[in-house]
């Protein structure tokens, strides 16, 4: 059985915001934390994550600073800004909402109805 | 200024992009690294890590395109890269390049030109503030020509202090005065206004400070202060800065000079402005609506206000009751100008059309040979916005060239605008140039055009089956005209356009003409008149009457000079004005209405009026004032039934009307004069419109203020001027003249003008469309031929004749060009009629004007495509059939 699944589509600005919630990171570090966080069941092609990047920057949810990484090239880190850190809390609650009412949706019994 | 904050905001953004790019760049880069770095550590080798990074990553080619999309660059970034290929393109094909460009700048360059008219005219005439709600008012008595627009100091507080619909009035007054001091004496056009005028008007002076309520305390006498017009200002100093506080002797008083006005401030035209004081008797008025308020409401208001004064001074006021007549300033100054205005944006955008066409074509002809360039660019990628996108701007730079020439040929169609503006056609506020506004409109209008013309190719070329372009490459055959819908469209389009303007300039052209060659009843040639305006002061009529014959017997005796006559006025060609005549026994009882002209004995003989019956004034009847007339043979049909003898019957003119108190006047003036002649008629009402019945009396019967002098010679009468003026300073103490002026020269600058403006441009635009149209067809053609070389060289090789050939070609040419001139002949019957108020003495749809323009139009296509076909006829079959 295959337990890695592909990330629903509008959940990546979320994974992105969550994982670079926990601390300054560059692109391939927001990757590795999403691995290894969800133990490498979501899959996010690499380069999809650059566009996606960008984007926040641009919505102002993250601002980005060069440095140098752990094995010493210039990288981009990348961290929540204030309205980055509002819209988190907003998109988990959103989420943690759909997911109760799915959730709830195809738990339902014949007898609950 | 605005140009260069554009173009810096314009570079800095593509500064930003590419640092962005930079970034984006190596961002990338380091996360290949970085995952490459961590690949080898699990034990890859440094060239397979590598390899495995890239591969993991994805499109990198395609994530950098979103990523710059997510960045907003994407757009621009294309654009740049569009620009930088359209370009080339345009490079790689010169002829073409040079083709679109100036056709384009022809359209644009007359449109820009155009708008700088139109624009300041139309739209903006006025530097005022509030000047869209300005009015003026007359009060308008029931009986025709009972009316007043000029009105006491008392009105004018009553109307300033009592209305409830104004937030301001000022009142002025124009005069003619000498102005002495420096130089000769010379007549300037002076505006008296009331103190806080230049508060109204709101404009600030260019130089120095304007006149304020401080310099015309009420109830005292005015501080003598000037402001001068700009125009003035360049034409008297020479835009010297330091003529503030200097003196100028205005009608012998010295006036001190405070300010200088902008060039746009022109109120009534005046030279020179000074402030009013309660020794101004009478005023014309002038008010600014408070906003909201609407033209209907103010007349009320101040329809209030008169009739409460017509009751405490029943006298000043017509008996029988008046309403009140209220305009804008617009409608005081345009009249029917406006309209041949926009008779021209019709012109000019018709002939912009022309142009757009033509450039689609073009675009349509070069597009069909890059078929093959256009399908390998789809092949790769490129999806059909994309190559729109492209073509589109190709199209828009090509069309941002020609206007950039454009704007170098509107410069010289404002300066030909101006020189044959009609005097007094616009209002004095406005400076004509090519201004920023003018810049901006043309970078618009370029951008429009470029859009529209490339759009309908773009849309075509875009629209292939890929497959089917790739295999045949060039699709020979392509070249046929008739294979487009669209392209036969555009042809008949330019044909049917360039008819209606060939049309509407010959209807200008032959009016003009015809009023040129219009029957005056006069000899207006070697006439030489200008004005003498005396400053009489309190002069007694037996003093007047000698001086102005002195002035005359002076100017009769220089050499030169074949005849000599005063009058009234001598506008070319309206004399006189209109006054009430009344006759004794006559069939026609009652009152009618004459052009009465002032004259001295030599009136007739200086403008050639013949006499019919009777004679004419003798020097001594003149110069005793007698009350004699001789009436045009109008007048005496108007007056008189036709079995009649005028001679000897008497009408009754107004004379006591007009007699100025306090100077006494000729012995026994009743008003009833006896005619001694008939004479012919004149043109006295325009050249236009038919001649009105005119009587002729002695000019010292009504003393006229300002008295015209006319004179015939023998040659040039240029050449008298100096002796003329020189003989009546030193006659009458001094005396300077104005409007000096070639009657001929009169006649052509106030009554042919406007329809030579007309003429011209139209004539311009004309000639410009039959251009821009043969240039059209004959690319098309051309390019068409060579298109079809390989197929005319088949048919040739087959046995094709030479004259088969030509036929050929000329035959599809010449069908679309008939079509367009059928369709032109129709819109010219519907544009032309626009033309009614315009045009002299012809039928809007004259029909030899539509004949000749149409056989020119036909004539040209014909040669267009004949040069062409010509060429096609000339292929040598081996060389075609090689050819591919």
């Amino acid at each position: 059985m295959n337990k890695q699944a592909q990330i629903l589509p509008g959940t990546l600005d979320l994974l992105i915001l969550k994982a670079v919630s926990l601390g300054p990171l560059h692109g391939y570090g927001v990757l590795l934390r999403i691995g290894q966080i969800s133990k490498g069941a979501l899959i996010i092609e690499q380069g999809a994550l650059y566009p996606a990047l960008f984007r926040l920057v641009r919505q102002g949810l993250l601002k980005a600073t060069w440095g140098i990484s752990e094995n010493n090239h210039r990288a981009k880190y990348y961290e929540l800004t204030t309205a980055g850190r509002k819209r988190l809390r907003e998109e988990v609650d959103g989420w943690n909402r759909l997911v109760a009412a799915i959730g709830a949706v195809l738990g339902a019994q014949p007898e609950e109805l | 200024m605005s140009m260069f904050s554009s173009i810096r905001t314009f570079l800095g953004f593509v500064f930003t992009r590419s640092r962005a790019e930079r970034e984006m760049e190596e961002e990338l880069r380091s996360h290949l690294q970085i995952r490459a770095d961590d690949l080898e550590r699990r034990g890859l080798s440094r060239a397979e890590a590598e390899r495995q990074a890239r591969v993991e990553f994805g499109g990198y080619q395609r994530y950098k395109e979103e990523c710059r999309e997510a960045l907003g660059t994407r757009l621009l970034s294309e654009l740049v890269a569009d620009l930088r290929y359209g370009l080339r393109q345009l490079r790689r094909s010169p002829g073409f390049t040079a083709v679109a460009v100036i056709t384009l700048a022809l359209g644009i360059g007359a449109s820009t030109a155009i708008f700088s008219v139109v624009y300041p005219v139309l739209v903006n005439p006025y530097p005022y503030k509030g000047a869209a709600r300005m009015v003026g008012f007359t009060i308008m008595g029931r009986t025709k020509g009972d009316e007043r627009d000029w009105y006491s100091l008392d009105e004018f507080r009553a109307i300033r202090d009592q209305n409830r619909v104004f937030d301001g009035v000022v009142g002025y007054s124009a005069v003619n005065w000498v102005l002495s001091g420096d130089g000769l004496p010379e007549i300037v056009s002076v505006t008296a206004m009331t103190a806080d005028a230049f508060r109204y008007f709101g404009v600030p002076p260019l130089l120095g400070r304007v006149f304020t309520r401080a310099d015309a305390p009420p109830g005292k006498t005015a501080v003598p202060v000037a402001v001068l017009s700009f125009r003035f200002w360049k034409r008297h100093y020479g835009n010297a800065r330091n003529i503030l506080g200097k003196t100028i002797r205005l009608e012998g008083k010295p006036y001190t000079i405070i300010g200088v006005l902008p060039a746009r401030f022109a109120w009534h035209g005046a030279e020179i402005y000074v402030p009013t004081d309660s020794s101004w008797e009478y005023v014309w008025v002038g008010a600014r609506r408070r906003p909201g308020v609407p033209l209907r409401q103010a007349t009320a208001d101040v329809g209030v206000i008169f009739h409460r004064l017509a009751k405490l001074h029943p006298r000043d006021y017509p008996t029988n009751g008046f309403t009140i007549k209220m305009e804008g300033l617009e409608d005081w100054s345009l009249g029917s100008f406006q309209e041949r205005l926009l008779l021209l944006i019709t012109a000019v955008g018709l002939l912009l059309l022309i142009a757009c066409c033509n450039i689609a074509n073009l675009q349509f002809a070069k597009g069909s040979a890059r078929e093959a360039e256009i399908a390998v660019r789809a092949s790769v990628g490129a999806n059909r916005g994309r190559i729109i996108r492209q073509l589109l701007t190709e199209s828009v730079t090509l069309s941002l060239l020609g206007g950039a020439l454009g704007i170098l040929l509107a410069f010289a169609g404002v300066r030909l605008i101006v020189l044959i503006m009609p005097p007094g056609a616009i209002p004095h506020e406005v400076v004509l140039g090519v201004n920023g506004l003018a810049l901006a409109f043309t970078v618009a209008l370029s951008v429009v055009v470029g859009s529209v013309a490339g759009l309908p190719p773009a849309l075509r070329l875009s629209d292939f089956n890929l497959a089917e372009s790739l295999c045949h490459g060039e699709s020979r055959g392509a070249g046929s005209i008739g294979r487009n819908r669209t392209r036969k469209i555009l042809i008949v389009s330019e044909y049917a356009i360039a008819l209606v303007l060939l049309a509407s300039a010959g209807l200008t052209l032959s009016s003009f003409l015809a009023l040129r060659a219009v029957r005056l009843g006069f000899d207006p040639s070697h006439i030489l008149t200008m004005n003498i305006p005396v400053n009489w002061g309190s002069t007694r009529w037996e003093k007047r009457v000698s001086v102005l014959t002195a002035i005359l017997n002076r100017i009769e005796s220089l050499p030169g000079v074949k005849a000599a006559a005063l009058s009234i006025d001598t506008d070319a060609p309206p004399w006189g004005g209109f006054h009430t005549a009344n006759v004794e026994g006559g069939p026609s009882q009652g009152i009618h209405l004459v052009h009465m002209n002032l004259v001295s004995p030599g009136f007739f003989q200086t403008f050639h009026i013949p006499l019919i019956r009777g004679q004419l004034f003798t020097d001594n009847q003149v110069q005793q004032g007698e009350q004699v007339v001789v009436v045009s043979r109008s007048a005496a049909r108007l007056l008189w039934s036709p079995g009649e003898n005028p001679i000897g019957r008497e009408i009754h003119l107004p004379l006591r009307h007009w007699e100025i108190p306090g100077i006494g006047s000729p012995p026994d003036l009743t008003g009833w004069c006896r005619v001694i002649g008939i004479v012919g008629d004149v043109l006295n009402n325009g050249l236009q419109r038919p001649s009105q019945p005119a009587v002729y009396i002695p000019y010292t019967l009504m003393l006229p203020s300002q008295a015209a002098l006319s004179l015939s010679s023998s040659s040039n009468p240029m050449f008298l001027v100096h002796s003329v003026r020189s003989a009546i300073a030193s006659e009458a103490n001094g005396q300077p003249v104005t409007d000096i002026w070639r009657y001929s020269d009169a006649l052509e600058e106030f009554s042919l003008a406007h329809d030579r403006f007309s003429a011209v441009l139209f004539l311009l635009f004309g000639v410009l469309g039959l251009v821009l149209c043969a240039s059209g067809a004959y690319s098309v053609v051309s390019y068409a031929v060579s298109r079809r070389t390989h197929e005319i060289g088949i048919r040739m090789a087959l046995g094709a004749q030479r004259q088969h050939v030509l036929w050929l070609v000329v035959e599809e040419t010449m069908s679309l060009a008939l079509i367009g001139i059928g369709i032109g002949l129709a819109g010219a019957a519907t544009v032309t009629r626009l033309f009614a108020n315009q045009v002299f003495q012809l039928h809007p749809l004259d029909p030899i004007s539509l004949l000749i323009v149409s056989v020119i139009l036909g004539l040209v296509a014909l040669f267009a495509c004949y040069l062409p076909a010509r060429r096609a006829m000339k292929v040598d079959p081996m060389v075609a059939l090689r050819y591919e």
